[in-house]
């Protein structure tokens, strides 16, 4: 957690010159730094979403975290991808469950969430569905 | 706690009924939030009750395909269930409707369901996430070793051994294996207008068709499993680990099942399912 927190730092001071490595037409949710209604939210350094830094937010499924990086607002942090480092998980998706896989393209079940329900979760985490 | 006995001991976990819990209250839910003029959550809702836990019921199936014939045909892949669409806000007074529709359609049910059914998401996500590594672990390095000279003997070879051996993941063959046919939703942006409600695209049940590289692998995968007998040795420590973990959390289930069980029929009452 400690080195986490460093890097988290040292990565806030390098955002201003970060280029966006993931694809413009990604999934981000609404992009806003907030995690909304209707959004899959995860979170880098888990702590009850009470901070805006370091999350991913996606509407539908993702196959692949290994090519999401924490970077839910554009441009912003895109230098770690998402998988198997998400510490939290908000899942503010309006109609669905989702699971969490430990493996990508939704191999090895490992955790599901209920609607309107955050936690922190092991960082385990490859691909997501929602409704599975 | 017979379950815990028998060679299905996850039978024990009332997935169904949980299924049936989500299902009334969201009904009830979207009910409230029609009246109070967001019909679009009941609109697009499934027409019936979801096991949100189908995972935990442990098959043969559950550790790769089981025929020649399905091996070829979905590979490493699985078939897919429709969802609804996403139903997204950019409406706060959808977002406080919302709120007050959630907390009513839980007092709805009873008091005490809302907590019940969280704790039995906690409870079904202790058994699901140790599990596999457990029994990938319990098995123990020397049988994937011997899957892993079978499939080199018909010429499979993973990126990485020593990955293999911590985790056998058929995805380490370089194959792409398992996409789902309903990849493509995420590239749907809604228009975001303030004091909006946005429906997305609902997502197809898809039946997934494996290319031949995916199938040649999987046929391979499942002679081997065979040849090498761990089929029935992985089914074996399934039992095995789902018994442990069944008795690691028996107070739980002792604690939470009766209830689950009143609360699904209060649920199944509540908005006249059979």
């Amino acid at each position: 957690m400690r080195v986490r927190q460093i890097i988290a730092a040292a990565m806030t001071g390098a955002a201003a010159v970060a280029i966006a490595a993931a694809p413009a037409q990604a999934d981000r949710g609404d992009s806003k730094a907030a995690c909304n209604k209707g959004e899959i939210c995860f979170q880098w350094i888990y702590d009850n979403f009470s901070t805006s830094s370091y999350q991913r937010h996606f509407w539908y499924n993702d196959s692949n975290h290994g090519n999401d990086y924490w970077s839910n607002i554009p441009d912003l942090y895109p230098a770690f991808v998402i998988k198997d480092d998400a510490e939290g998980l908000w899942n503010r998706d309006t109609t669905c469950a989702v699971t969490v896989y430990d493996l990508a393209n939704y191999a090895t079940p490992y955790t599901t969430f209920p609607r309107d329900f955050r936690a922190a979760i092991s960082p385990r985490n490859n691909s997501h569905k929602r409704c599975a | 706690m017979s379950a815990a006995s028998s060679d299905h001991p996850f039978s024990l976990f009332l997935g169904e009924e949980i299924g049936q819990i989500d299902y009334a209250q969201l009904k009830v839910r979207n009910k409230c939030l029609a009246k109070a003029g967001y019909p679009q959550n009941l609109n697009v809702m499934l027409g019936q009750p979801r096991n949100p836990f189908r995972h935990l019921i442990i098959t043969a199936r559950t550790f790769g395909p089981t025929s020649v014939e399905e091996a070829k045909r979905v590979g490493f892949g699985r078939d897919s269930l429709s969802a609804p669409p996403s139903v997204v806000s950019f409406d706060p007074n959808y977002d406080r409707a919302y709120d007050s529709c959630t907390d009513d359609a839980w007092k709805a049910l009873s008091d005490d369901a809302k907590n019940v059914y969280y704790g039995y998401f906690d409870l079904g996500n202790k058994l699901s996430q140790p599990l596999s590594r457990t029994i990938n672990e319990r098995m123990g390095v020397s049988a994937w070793q011997k899957l892993l000279s079978c499939l080199d003997d018909k010429g499979h070879r993973p990126r990485s051994e020593q990955e293999f051996l911590q985790t056998p993941n058929p995805g380490l063959f370089g194959v792409p294996v398992g996409v789902d046919a309903a990849e493509g939703l995420d590239r749907w942006q809604p228009k975001q207008v303030p004091g909006t409600v946005e429906v997305g695209p609902a997502v197809p049940a898809t039946q997934y068709q494996a290319g031949p590289v995916e199938s040649a692998l999987a046929v391979a995968w499942f002679e081997c499993r065979q040849q090498t007998g761990i089929d029935k040795l992985q089914l074996q420590t399934a039992v095995e680990v789902q018994r442990e973990l069944v008795d690691k959390y028996e107070s739980s289930f002792m604690e939470l099942n009766p209830q689950v069980t009143r609360i699904a029929k209060q649920a199944a009452e509540l908005i006249g399912a059979p």
